[in-house]
């Protein structure tokens, strides 16, 4: 299949410092992309060129096509690009259910201000049909039991589930997923691994994904990019970035052999 | 007495149109402004202007005046939100806004300057404001419980999800800000025609903060927490008025109080309902009468 994502020479300083270097990476519609490397490697900073929060230094990035370096995050939203927060990032004070219907809003909700405004029976109906779709994203991440409570009452992992819930529901093609793991267990994570392979067949997503747990990045990835100071170290799949030498070498140090 | 009463309720209800706007826009969006006097000062001005001036239909100048603060609104939004200024940067610059507008009302000579315009038609009865202050409520529960409203809510609680959910945050916060200059702009007109008098000393720094006093002290992102907020301070200095000097003394004891005890507002992000108030009402009591242990399990 044809690249959903590419992105050539990408490269973003913040002063003096380089957070991501000339990188030059594709990701395959339809696949599961894993991007790791130790702590301050620039992973996070790929997501938010990507998806417009930071403007690239130098350097292109295709999605669909159509170039999107230095689009707004609101443009890149609407192209089909949506993300998850490493430090979850909830509309806190409201339920659920509310922070998925906000998502819904962006491809669902046609109606003008004036009408709204006016609020007449299709207004009422139409928010009707939102609460009921967005029930249906809550329980495909399996949150649908308390859809009216806090978004901030929930425990860490579902608040991850939750924010998944709400990418999904603005019908992304590319879905990126920064740590969606963070702070399970292994158990846990090995359930998520399963969730993220579930939706993605279901709303035929591809999948870039952030993670440092490892059984999970093996299990989920068709391909692997590893990063480190910023560059790329290695590109491949599971089995070929396990026995890279450079790869084992970032990880676990020059003297890893004698160890 | 009556007389009185309803008097204090209209200049109340006047009020309420006011906050509603400042509700929107403080309560739902998440941004402060110490200058909202201006547009009220705008529709108060430009109302009376037209109907003691040039005769124009009541109803007509209501709309202008809410027009000419709406369009005011963007003269000060469009620079200060396209520049990203938010929580006490925008304030300070509604604030400067707002006095800035005040002295050109002093200077100019349509508005005869500090010396004011005398002699405008009371048309602002308490029935007629009423109505009006239903409308208002309506259509402001309308923009906050629809597509428009979740956007301002989004980009309050998150600036950075919010861009993520496609929501273009100055769009949303401007539209915000003139929803409640509009709004704004009507309580102007409706207090001009019903004090019968207005000068530019009426519309001052204090008027905005007393906008957002009520808001805050209400609750953020609630409807009905601002207008108790406001019902309540419109009516706690009338009621003191016996106790003379304390009055405002007492006033000020209570806002902080409710901050104190209450730094989320009376009706922080709820809304006043009868069912809640009688849910309250029974755990209050059940507080108060000895409990029976609880049965676990």
């Amino acid at each position: 299949m044809a690249n959903i994502l590419e992105t050539r020479n990408l490269t973003k300083f913040f002063g003096g410092i380089v957070a991501c270097n000339d990188l030059t990476f594709a990701v395959e519609e339809g696949t599961i992309k894993g991007v790791i490397g130790p702590n301050g490697a620039g992973k996070t900073t790929i997501f938010n060129l990507i998806t417009g929060v930071y403007t690239p230094t130098r350097g292109e990035i295709q999605f669909l096509g159509h170039g999107i370096a230095g689009r707004k995050p609101d443009e890149v939203v609407k192209r089909g690009i949506t993300r998850t927060f490493q430090n979850i990032r909830l509309f806190k004070n409201l339920s659920l259910l509310e922070n998925v219907v906000i998502a819904l809003d962006l491809r669902q909700t046609r109606y003008r201000l004036l009408t709204a405004l006016v609020r007449p029976p299709q207004v009422w109906r139409k928010e009707k049909e939102l609460r009921r779709t967005a029930l249906e994203y809550l329980d495909t991440v399996g949150l649908a039991d308390r859809p009216n409570a806090r978004a901030d009452s929930l425990p860490y992992g579902l608040q991850r589930k939750l924010e998944i819930a709400r990418a999904l529901a603005l019908e992304p093609r590319l879905l990126l997923l920064d740590e969606p793991a963070a702070g399970m267990n292994p158990e846990e994570s090995l359930g998520l691994a399963k969730l993220i392979r579930e939706i993605k067949e279901k709303f035929k997503l591809t999948v870039l994904l952030i993670e440092h747990h490892m059984d999970v990045v093996m299990e989920l990835c068709d391909h692997i990019v590893v990063m480190n100071f910023g560059e790329k170290l290695a590109e491949g799949t599971p089995d070929e970035i396990q026995n890279h030498p450079a790869v084992l070498e970032a990880y676990l140090g020059e003297d890893y052999q004698r160890a | 007495m009556w007389f009185y009463i309803k008097g204090i309720l209209t200049l109340a209800m006047i009020n309420i149109i006011a906050v509603m706007g400042v509700t929107v826009f403080t309560g739902f969006t998440g941004l402060f402004s110490l200058g909202h006097a201006a547009f009220i000062a705008a529709g108060a001005y430009t109302a009376a202007i037209l109907t003691h001036f040039y005769h124009v239909n009541f109803y007509l100048a209501l709309a202008a005046g809410c027009l000419v603060a709406a369009l005011l609104s963007l003269v000060i939004g469009i620079p200060t939100l396209r520049a990203k200024l938010r929580s006490d940067y925008f304030a300070i610059a509604t604030l400067g806004f707002g006095e800035a507008f005040k002295m050109i009302l002093e200077n100019m000579n349509i508005t005869q300057g500090a010396r004011g315009l005398p002699g405008i038609t009371t048309y602002s009865t308490f029935p007629l404001v009423f109505v009006m202050l239903v409308l208002v409520v309506a259509v402001t529960a309308n923009f906050v419980f629809s597509k428009f409203g979740r956007m301002a809510v989004a980009a309050r609680e998150d600036y950075t999800a919010a861009e993520m959910m496609g929501i273009n945050l100055f769009r949303v916060q401007l539209r915000s800000l003139v929803f409640s200059a509009a709004l704004a702009g009507l309580a102007g007109g409706l207090f001009a025609h019903y004090l019968g008098f207005i000068q530019p000393s009426l519309f001052t720094g204090s008027q905005s903060s007393m906008l957002v006093i009520a808001v805050v002290t209400g609750g953020m992102g609630s409807i009905t927490g601002p207008i108790l907020a406001a019902l309540l301070f419109a009516t706690i200095p009338e009621a003191l008025r016996v106790a003379n000097m304390w009055r405002m003394v007492t006033y000020g004891a209570v806002l902080v109080a409710i901050m104190v005890l209450r730094p989320q507002g009376i009706l922080g992000y709820r809304e006043f309902t009868f069912g809640g108030a009688i849910r309250l009402c029974r755990r209050l009591g059940s507080r108060l009468r000895p409990r029976k242990p609880e049965v676990v399990g």
